[in-house]
């Protein structure tokens, strides 16, 4: 028996005194002071002043996109899991209830602080070096916190065993079909012709499944507001070069949120032109969004998510996070005007989402690890690298000797390679991870 | 004398170049390694080279490989790999070819090709991760690449001809190694299951006629020798890589005798034959594409629950130890799978996580394994 | 009849000596540097408290981690098996068996004859092993045998999280230095312990009746933080936990003596 409430009930509902705040950094701290330890620490990443309304705009995600799949799913919307790196707008347009695999197990850990769920994988006998991004989800659905989806979306093959591999168990676990998008290894034009058949299988599978057909029209609505929310985050990307850095911490991890969960919603929408108008004002007065920045830094994969207060910190001590892998998508704006257009252009962006991108080719290929991550470098003109050093991500450890190498002989950039877990704080204690932060920092040229 | 020549199927797998190996290169004749069963070893036989597959023998650190694949979250096989690569020990390989076959060796692959001193011909072929209509074009296109970029490389030309006649070779050895697997089904197999790998592993460390000569041989001295019947259970082992006998003698000295496997050391590396009869190129891809799935492969879990039953049946196996290498999240999970699968089905199973390479940790193990037979009852 | 059991683990090494279905001398001692040794003076020990010589025995199996080296046994047992079958002989409707020593963690299920049925064991890592317990002992600078009383005083628990001990060293010191009180650092403590426990039960699922074995055994904070977590009453032994495995090579002799062994 699934218990009452879920856990997305339990995190919606708590982060639901969100949605209602003034944009008022007291506010904001003030809210914190009333919640348990795990939900004010999350809050306190938010609260850079010049950006509160995209903060609280932000926020939002963490009450309404899990209640948008319980809505949904109450309608009788089928729950597709998705693998992070896959477009939402599709499942949208098709009135399935669509949720974010790892996002799902994120975002209740955050809010309510639930480690036991990340330990409870294990019981069923899954091994621990599976990422932390989805034991989480897992261990919800094993310990029965939360509900089974009806089914898996693995957008994984090709560029991450471990997350391939496990929505592969998760649908065999739940006895739900599994449709596969195998991520071919280059980057070329066959390569794309190949991947659109897949994408084209998936949809026809999709279909069945869900017993109805694509929308045309649905799908062009949610397109062209997806359309604007890359426009916006194109926009974003060129002030982001402005010195001293205009935008807060915390936009980049949000952006991540738009993308996986949010994307082609109008709060998407609303969220990027916040952020486009925030920072363009202050790129306007030549001011930065925060004081005494004396780095910008790239970080060569992903943020570190169990401990939002990080990102307020980094501020602090007066380091951008300018750039991470998981949030650069070089979208481009999808032809809405058939129903091939469209599909094509959305199988186009899967193949261009973050980890399918640079990983499921050579780590020094076309669109690879090394040319994206150089290309942001110079075009964000990137001081410092910092590799959060997820435990359990085999490809990118793999190659790191590698990029760092070629960053700093092709660059002179450095590179700080942390060891964290992506979502257990109990593995690399913040402490720890500030300390090392602050002295690689402070040895900066 | 032949059964004298004989045994070096059984001493090959404990070094990594051996006499053959030698005196092949001596000969001027070139030797490329390879990582996976996703490659069709036809092709570099049929240029009249030697396929070598790629293996940690004689690894007994990773300390240099560590510099560049990691101990925190690479797989000890993929390292050991690297460091023999880096040691020199690889200098004899003239080409490597890897496949995509799981993040580690595909890293492993990208490090060893950064390194200024590496064989000359270094080759990637990408295999699909699903098994469809496309996937099948795609893995033809590559191999088609592949062997066209190999030829120009080296200056050799594979016929149709010296291909068909590769594929009879390999074939022959496929038949053989199901005899050779037929004997560990009877209640008093003729060889453990140690030797079998053994067995196994020279298939892949020496020209193939050899072998296969050799191998007839062995069958032959092995049916005629004494069963084995003092054993407390039937075991099958699943899982990660191994090409390592001591891990297989440890769940033997227990009293565990090894009578079958889905390992791709072993079964999963010669139970489907290539057609002989039409076009040589795509009987040898469609064999290479469809034969029994890696745990890489999604969507084919059933076909390898299938393969894994069919063999406890056939070889009436009491218990299946399912091991994995620390950080083999592919086969890690797939135990995970296996487990739930088997048990299901009332057939008792063992989970164990291992190092590739000298055995650090025996004790733990003889102790699981013992309790596991236990368990059994026997 | 006179059987033997004898249990030779990394920390300690406990003898049992059974006449005739009845438990008649049992001695637990340190290791000594070899497993011979330990196996020797253990064995001496409780032999001579029975007044009995090695050739009394009519059989005797040997468990534990140096079971291999025993010159005097007359075969061996993995230790799962044993403590799992002692357990079970100690109080028949036990069906899990939680053994906590000093340096690994063991989950054992058995029937209703004792007979193994699944386990699940970890030996890699300190924390969820006595050694865990020692080592946070000596940062609280109190006995390890002081851990559970003074624990079952508290109020308000410190929270433990890391998961690694390293780390776990770090939050417990600091405690310290912010005066926390030690029952309160000692009962953090003891559930940061219990859960690593618990974790490794979930893994193979527990059925009622359940003991805990081992040396940890004994700590009754950790026992009492368990007993919360699994929601089980743990049964109580009616000899030393720490026998137990001793206990179930002695009733494995009999069976292998009797041509049924395991």
């Amino acid at each position: 028996m699934v218990r009452t409430p879920t856990l997305w009930e339990e995190t919606s509902a708590l982060m639901g005194g969100v949605a209602a705040l003034p944009e008022d950094v007291s506010a904001l701290e003030e809210l914190a002071k009333g919640l348990p330890p795990d939900a004010a620490s999350l809050l306190k990443g938010f609260t850079n002043p010049h950006y509160i309304k995209m903060s609280i705009t932000g926020l939002k995600i963490f009450n309404t996109a899990l209640t948008s799949v319980l809505e949904r799913r109450s309608q009788g919307g089928k729950v597709a899991f998705y693998c992070f790196s896959f477009p939402r707008e599709l499942l949208d347009a098709m009135d399935m209830a669509p949720v974010c695999t790892e996002a799902a197990g994120i975002i209740p850990v955050l809010a309510l602080g639930c480690e036991e769920y990340i330990d409870a994988p294990i019981n069923a006998g899954l091994p621990d070096s599976i990422c932390g991004g989805h034991k989480a989800t897992v261990g919800m659905i094993v310990e029965q916190a939360e509900i089974t989806p009806d089914v898996i979306i693995n957008a994984g093959p090709g560029s991450c065993d471990p997350n391939a591999k496990l929505h592969e168990w998760m649908a065999e676990t739940w006895d739900v079909p599994l449709l596969n998008l195998d991520a071919p290894y280059y980057h070329d034009d066959r390569s794309f012709r190949y991947y659109r058949r897949e994408f084209r299988r998936m949809v026809e599978r999709l279909e069945e499944i869900n017993g109805q057909k694509l929308d045309y029209d649905r799908l062009k609505e949610i397109l062209e507001d997806s359309n604007e929310q890359i426009r916006l985050y194109w926009e974003i990307q060129d002030l982001k070069k402005a010195k001293p850095y205009p935008l807060s911490n915390i936009y980049c991890v949000l952006v991540e949120l738009m993308k996986y969960i949010w994307s082609g919603r109008p709060e998407a929408i609303e969220y990027f032109r916040i952020a486009r108008d925030t920072a363009k004002s202050l790129v306007e007065k030549g001011e930065g969004a925060f004081p005494n920045q004396r780095a910008r830094t790239l970080w060569t994969y992903s943020g570190i998510y169990f401990d939002m207060e990080l990102f307020r910190w980094l501020e602090e001590i007066g380091v951008a996070f300018v750039q991470d892998c998981f949030g650069w998508y070089p979208d481009k704006v999808i032809d809405t005007s058939s129903i091939d257009t469209m599909i094509d252009g959305l199988a186009d962006r899967t193949l261009n989402q973050p980890m399918t991108r640079q990983h499921k080719g050579a780590w020094d290929g076309p669109a690879g690890w090394a040319e994206d991550m150089m290309f942001l470098a110079r075009e964000l003109d990137i001081d410092a690298c910092i590799y959060s050093g997820n435990l359990a991500c085999k490809q990118t450890w793999g190659c790191l000797r590698l990029m760092t190498d070629k960053l700093k002989n092709e660059m002179g950039i450095p590179t700080l390679r942390l060891e964290t877990d992506i979502l257990d704080k109990r593995v690399t204690p913040t402490p720890v991870i500030k300390e090392q932060i602050e002295e690689f920092v402070s040895n900066l040229a | 004398m032949l059964a004298q020549e004989a045994d070096h199927l059984t001493t090959l797998c404990e070094t990594l170049s051996n006499p053959f190996v030698e005196s092949w290169k001596k000969e001027g004749g070139k030797v490329i390694g390879y990582a996976c069963t996703y490659m069709p070893e036809e092709i570099i036989s049929a240029a009249g080279m030697l396929p070598f597959r790629l293996r940690g023998t004689g690894c007994v650190g990773t300390s240099l490989a560590d510099a560049w694949l990691t101990r925190i979250a690479n797989c000890s096989f993929a390292r050991s790999i690297l460091e023999l690569a880096l040691t020199g020990e690889y200098d004899f390989l003239d080409g490597v070819v890897f496949n995509n076959g799981c993040d580690h060796t595909r890293r492993g692959y990208e490090n060893w090709k950064a390194q200024e001193n590496t064989p000359s011909f270094m080759y990637m072929l990408p295999v699909p991760h699903v098994l469809t209509d496309d996937g099948l074009q795609w893995y033809r296109e590559e191999v088609a690449t592949f062997k066209n970029t190999f030829e120009d490389f080296f200056g050799v030309k594979v016929s149709d001809e010296s291909l068909k006649d590769a594929i009879h070779t390999y074939d022959e050895t496929r038949s053989l190694l199901k005899q050779l697997y037929k004997l560990r089904t009877q209640k008093a197999p003729n060889l453990t299951g140690a030797e079998t790998l053994r067995i196994l592993v020279a298939s892949a460390s020496m020209p193939r006629d050899e072998y296969n000569r050799l191998l007839k041989v062995k069958l032959d001295e092995l049916s005629n020798r004494d069963g084995i019947s003092d054993y407390r259970a039937r075991i099958m082992l699943v899982g990660s890589t191994n090409d390592d006998p001591a891990l297989v003698e440890l769940i033997e000295e227990a009293g565990g005798l090894v009578v079958a496997d889905s390992l791709c050391f072993g079964a999963r590396y010669f139970w489907d034959m290539v057609e002989e009869t039409g076009d040589p190129m795509d009987n040898l891809t469609a064999r290479y594409y469809y034969h029994v799935p890696c745990p890489r492969m999604y969507g084919a879990l059933k076909e390898r629950l299938d393969f894994l039953k069919s063999a406890t049946k056939e070889a009436n196996v009491d218990g299946v130890i399912m091991q994995a290498i620390k950080f083999c999240d592919l086969h890690g999970v797939e135990n995970a799978m296996i487990e739930r699968a088997l048990e299901k089905e009332g057939i008792p199973t063992l989970k164990l996580e291992r190092e590739y390479g000298p055995l650090a940790d025996t004790g733990r193990f003889r102790t699981r394994v013992q309790a596991f037979l236990e368990r059994l009852g026997r | 009849m006179i059987l033997a059991g004898c249990d030779v683990g990394s920390l300690s090494a406990e003898a049992l000596v059974m006449k005739n279905g009845t438990i008649i001398a049992a001695e637990i001692i340190k290791v000594r540097p070899r497993p011979e040794q330990s196996a020797a003076d253990v064995m001496g020990l409780a032999l001579a408290n029975a007044g009995l010589g090695y050739s009394d025995i009519d059989y005797c199996v040997a468990t534990g981690y140096g079971r291999e080296n025993i010159p005097f046994a007359n075969g061996n047992v993995s230790e799962i098996s044993c403590h799992g079958r002692g357990a079970q002989w100690l109080v028949p409707s036990i069906r899990t068996v939680i053994d906590v020593g000093g340096q690994d963690c063991k989950v054992i299920r058995v029937d209703e004859e004792g007979r193994l049925q699944n386990f699940v064991m970890n030996d890699k890592c300190a924390a969820g092993t006595g050694r865990f317990l020692e080592f946070m002992a000596k940062l609280l600078r109190v006995g390890i045998e002081d851990l559970g009383p003074s624990a079952l005083e508290s109020e308000a628990p410190v929270s433990i999280t890391n998961v690694c001990s390293v780390y776990a060293e770090t939050e417990v010191l600091y405690s310290v230095y912010e005066g926390r009180a030690t029952a309160d650092i000692a009962a953090g403590i003891n559930r940061a312990m219990a859960e690593r426990v618990r974790a490794l039960v979930k893994r193979v699922g527990v059925e009622e009746d359940v003991c805990l074995t081992g040396g940890v055994a004994k700590n009754a904070g950790v026992v009492k933080e368990l007993e919360e977590m699994l929601r089980v009453e743990p049964r109580g032994l009616p000899i030393d936990p720490q026998l137990v495995g001793a206990l179930g090579a002695c009733l494995f002799a009999n069976d292998q003596l009797h041509g049924s062994g395991a």
